[in-house]
């Protein structure tokens, strides 16, 4: 993008990018300094002999994939529809679903326990994932439209002359070509219900069913908190999110850039 | 797309029970006999979990049929998730209940009321075997005894670092003048001289108030509290204006604002970095052996070497000769939910923990809390401390002076004046404010709420 | 039938007829989003105009008490106006921060992974997490202070978190970190699709750099300033981890938000939620007007025909 006529240009644009980039580097090193006071690398092991250390991460795991799945699906179903389907008063219910996206969440979880409870969902699985697919869908949707408004509507022109459902469009079509969409979104998906703190906390009410976020609660005390512990809890916590990003890095990048346009 | 934390908080709080709510009327315990088998579960943001695991693990000796299972959760998570689960039933056996705050009014009515219980096992005149207003701050406004208090809290005195002091050739403060001088030679040696943390909405701060304000006039912070005084009277002014020269004269601290009392003043002591704190009795606990190396690792320090914390009356600062006498009342008590389907066995553990010897013995140990039971003191000989022969005499003198407080500490402050004296500390502490402390006061009477609890 | 007679425009005149049936293929979506988040709605609503503490409590009726006292609260207009500051100086710095590291990192420089992974690190990470490290650093034994005296400057040292006049600045910087990465993504991404001929042209006529930025990057990426404008106002309106994790909205209010004072109310032990309610609903209206009057002067579809031409992502994996 910068046209680098010179080493001298070069040099000093690297040096600026650099020393741009260190103060985003302050924090993450403060927040590993303070995890290794007190005991040093023992907090981490302390961390990781917490009972039901791997239960909590696979929970968070069956967590963050179900709603990566529930996500993904009901997202493109409802891309392709306002895509490329004909529905009457598309808009409206467009734009239904685009007014959920401006609420503050506040407003959403209120009745969720009571729900949860005449439900019958109280410490189930379902009682998470629900609300998390269900607050990320309006802005999945919203830029996995634009995406899909990209795919030329010849192909599926051509695919309905030769005969196929709208199913088959849909599965053969439009999943294989918005594959590095369908990657953005697991890794947006991922980070939120990943983090996810009370939602757990509320609803899966058996010990057996905590996440990763509830970790540092184990070193969290009425008054005195073990801080040093708590952050190695969260650094602990951190780490999968990290790897998965660096990991799909390349094809989240392909995806968000066809999302972002109009 | 952020975190849900604030969302599910609000959200949770905001429920309306749908099915019917259960009403409001008191139900005295059905004559259910304790059980000796069953399964009990325990909600509280109180005490530690390692600590109620010791509780339950004692409770076992004697009565081993009955699991008990304690669920820890903090303050502010506790109050938001106890309603809805007290509400749709699937609530626990057992839970919390505190003076303050109001909380007998809004979670009392899904509790047995245990007087008959309580009489059974401790006689007619029950109430008086308790330390003294326990049972009444538990009660709520339709007279329903709502828990059996398990211990009381007292706060209004200092905690010190004997070592710096030594260190620093400095002589514990009786009165402002004195308290100029340590600091003086204490910050000459490198240490802070009273830690503390004002900032965020942690009420500790008014805990500095009430202090200052009994050493200017016993009976006014109770008054301003209760409606009968203004918190912009003189005493108010006076008491706003001792702190702003704490501020200005060296002894509270330039970082005060930074952080709140957990983590901030609480690290610094600590780690040994300060010589003074203001702390209620749930602090002794540190003056064990074990536990100060514990607190000290948590604050970040590397191989812990415990100094030797002693207690410290509050000084005299308003120089009338008033001294500065201690408030508390009890911390909390455990209810038994109506609803639950193992009240005999949540009688048993309830009646043990509270009324029992055995029980109570064992709160008194962890010189955490102040057996709720009249009579019961810790047993020296087990409570290992870092230094005995000083912090023992002192310890248990703090003790009885503790179980004689005429005042309240939370019970008759609500929370919105809580909050209001608060915030008038950070705009009196804080450089970047230039309101006059006459405005500050005015504002801190315009903005508080005077309790209507317990007259 | 107007939005499709607006595709066919855009498509160059070819007639494209979709295929009916569309309904059943959003419904699973809209009825998992809408109605979750629907019923919560018209809940608080209904509650707003009560006064109640939650539980078996009494639930008094207020009328419309809630919201006349939300409006003549001050904290409730500092949370506004904060809101605002925030909003103005976290969209600027992700739109300068991101269109620069964008910019940069499509230019050949060295551990160019590497940097995109530092920036973009802090949106993964969950703020409750970062909350210590982001005090530590603010504080007024902290990093902030230490830098400033290592660079001659310790006359601005202060205390940044225990002021008023600058507790809003310590909650703008920390939601800043994790800003300028979401933008950075966004803007690279965007920036990958601009044709490579546009910038050759300008480039033998003689522009430099800073022309090129002003001329060509930005207005092609204006989409996703668009989207960004929308996305940072939602958030700000709704902000509520980052204040409450640092100052809690203290000292005495002086980085209170909407969301902030919600929380309060519900959290605190003597609440009332149907005042948390009325908050939320006013915050709602704004949320909701706010956003379309956004989208509706922003989304101007570009009608002229685009030339898939070569592009800077094309010629970047070509030189690769």
């Amino acid at each position: 993008m910068f046209e680098i006529r010179s080493r001298t240009q070069r040099f000093i644009l690297q040096l600026v990018v650099t020393i741009a980039i260190i103060p985003f580097l302050i924090p993450l090193v403060t927040m590993v300094q303070k995890s290794l006071e007190g005991e040093g690398w023992t907090n981490y092991v302390d961390v990781m002999k917490v009972p039901g250390f791997g239960r909590f991460f696979l929970n968070s795991l069956i967590i963050a994939g179900c709603s990566i799945v529930l996500v993904l699906l009901f997202t493109m179903m409802a891309s392709f529809g306002f895509s490329k389907l004909r529905i009457r008063n598309k808009e409206v219910y467009f734009w239904l679903m685009m007014a959920a996206l401006t609420l503050p969440e506040v407003v959403l979880i209120a009745p969720l326990y009571v729900t949860a409870v005449r439900v019958g969902l109280l410490g189930t699985y379902w009682s998470v994932i629900l609300p998390i697919a269900a607050l990320q869908i309006p802005f999945t949707t919203l830029i996995t439209r634009a995406y899909v408004d990209g795919i030329p509507d010849a192909l599926f022109e051509a695919a309905r002359i030769d005969g196929a459902s709208t199913w088959q469009s849909f599965w053969y079509i439009l999943v294989p070509l918005a594959r590095p969409m369908g990657v953005a979104l697991g890794v947006l998906v991922l980070i939120n219900a990943w983090n996810s703190y009370l939602l757990p906390k509320m609803f899966l009410i058996n010990d057996s069913m905590g996440t990763v976020t509830l970790l540092p609660e184990f070193f969290k005390r009425q008054y005195n908190d073990d801080t040093p512990k708590v952050l190695a809890a969260a650094v602990l916590t951190a780490i999968p999110e990290v790897i998965a990003y660096i990991a799909l890095q390349k094809q989240f990048e392909r995806g968000m850039s066809a999302g972002a346009l109009k | 797309m952020k975190s849900r934390l604030f969302a599910a908080v609000a959200a949770s709080a905001l429920v309306i029970s749908l099915a019917a709510c259960s009403s409001a009327t008191s139900a005295q315990a059905p004559a259910v006999s304790p059980a000796t088998s069953g399964e009990v579960s325990w909600w509280g943001w109180t005490p530690d979990t390692p600590v109620a695991q010791k509780y339950i693990a004692a409770f076992n000796k004697e009565f081993p049929n009955i699991k008990v299972t304690y669920k820890n959760y903090e303050n502010v998570d506790y109050r938001n998730a106890i309603t809805p689960a007290l509400d749709s039933g699937t609530g626990p056996d057992i839970y919390d209940i505190s003076p303050a705050g109001g909380s007998p009014e809004t979670w009392g009515s899904y509790a047995l009321d245990p007087s008959s219980f309580a009489q059974t096992t401790l006689g007619s005149d029950w109430q008086n075997k308790f330390g003294s207003g326990y049972v009444k701050e538990l009660t709520n406004s339709d007279g329903k005894v709502t828990a059996l208090p398990l211990g009381g809290m007292t706060a209004g005195f200092l905690w010190y670092n004997a070592n710096i002091f030594t260190a620093a050739g400095a002589t514990l403060p009786t009165d402002y003048t004195s308290w100029v001088t340590a600091c003086q030679k204490i910050k000459a040696i490198g240490k802070t001289c009273l830690a503390m943390g004002a900032g965020g909405q942690d009420t500790f701060p008014t805990e500095l108030v009430h202090s200052i304000a009994n050493s200017v006039d016993p009976a006014w912070f109770l008054n301003a509290a209760t409606g009968k005084a203004k918190w912009n009277d003189p005493q108010g002014i006076e008491v706003l204006n001792i702190i702003k020269k704490m501020s200005d004269d060296g002894i509270i601290p330039k970082n005060v604002l930074d952080n709140g009392q957990y983590p901030l003043a609480n690290e610094e002591f600590m780690k040994g970095d300060a010589a003074m704190v203001q702390m209620g009795y749930w602090y002794a606990q540190y003056s064990g052996a074990e536990s100060a190396k514990t607190a000290m690792t948590s604050a970040g320090v590397t191989n812990p070497q415990p100094f030797v914390q002693m207690p410290l009356m509050f000084p005299d600062v308003a120089g009338k000769g008033n001294g500065s006498a201690v408030f508390g009342e009890a911390d909390y008590g455990l209810a038994i939910n109506k609803a639950s389907k193992n009240v005999g066995a949540a009688e048993t553990f309830v009646g043990w923990m509270t009324m029992s010897k055995n029980g109570q013995q064992n709160v008194a140990n962890a010189i955490d809390l102040i057996p709720a039971l009249n009579g019961v003191e810790p047993d020296w000989n087990s409570v290992k401390l870092v230094d005995q022969a000083q912090q023992q005499p002192a310890i248990a003198k703090l003790l009885s002076s503790s179980s004689a407080t005429t005042q309240t500490r939370q019970w008759q402050t609500t929370d919105t004046t809580l909050k209001a004296i608060v915030v008038a500390v950070q705009q009196v502490l804080d450089p970047t404010i230039k309101k006059s402390v006459t405005d500050i006061a005015k504002q801190m009477q315009d903005s508080s709420e005077a309790s209507t609890v317990g007259k | 039938m107007t939005d499709v007679a607006v595709k066919t425009r855009l498509r160059g005149g070819r007639k494209v007829h979709p295929q009916p049936g569309g309904l059943r293929w959003v419904a699973p979506g809209f009825v998992l989003s809408v109605g979750l988040i629907y019923y919560c709605i018209f809940y608080s609503g209904f509650l707003s105009f009560f006064s109640w503490r939650g539980g078996a409590s009494k639930m008094t009726f207020l009328g419309l008490d809630n919201y006349t006292k939300a409006f003549a609260s001050s904290v409730f207009w500092s949370s506004i106006a904060h809101t605002l500051i925030f909003y103005v100086v976290v969209f600027a710095v992700q739109v300068v921060g991101g269109v620069f590291f964008a910019a940069a990192m499509h230019s050949k420089i060295l551990f160019a992974t590497l940097y995109k992974v530092i920036i973009f690190v802090p949106v993964v990470i969950a703020p409750a997490i970062m909350a210590p490290a982001h005090i530590q650093v603010w504080s007024s034994d902290g990093t902030v202070n230490a830098l400033l005296s290592d660079l001659g400057m310790g006359w601005l040292a202060q205390g940044w978190i225990g002021q008023s006049s600058t507790s809003l600045l310590v909650v703008t910087m920390a939601q800043c970190w994790g800003a300028v990465g979401f933008g950075f993504l966004l803007y690279f991404a965007s920036m990958g699709q601009i044709d490579y001929e546009i910038l050759e042209a300008a480039r033998i006529d003689g522009a430099g750099n800073l022309r090129i930025l002003w001329s060509i990057i930005l207005p092609n990426v204006k989409a996703t300033t668009i989207s960004l404008a929308i996305l940072n106002f939602i958030t700000a309106l709704k902000l509520f981890d980052n204040p409450w994790l640092l100052t809690q909205g203290g000292p005495a209010h002086s980085s209170e938000f909407l969301g902030t004072m919600i929380y309060s109310e519900v959290s605190g032990q003597s609440r009332n939620l149907g005042y948390a309610s009325a908050l939320s609903m006013i915050l709602l209206v704004i949320a909701i007007a706010v956003s379309v009057v956004m989208n509706t002067r922003g989304t101007e579809r570009p009608t002229r025909k685009r030339r898939r031409g070569r592009t800077i992502a094309d010629k970047e994996t070509q030189d690769v």
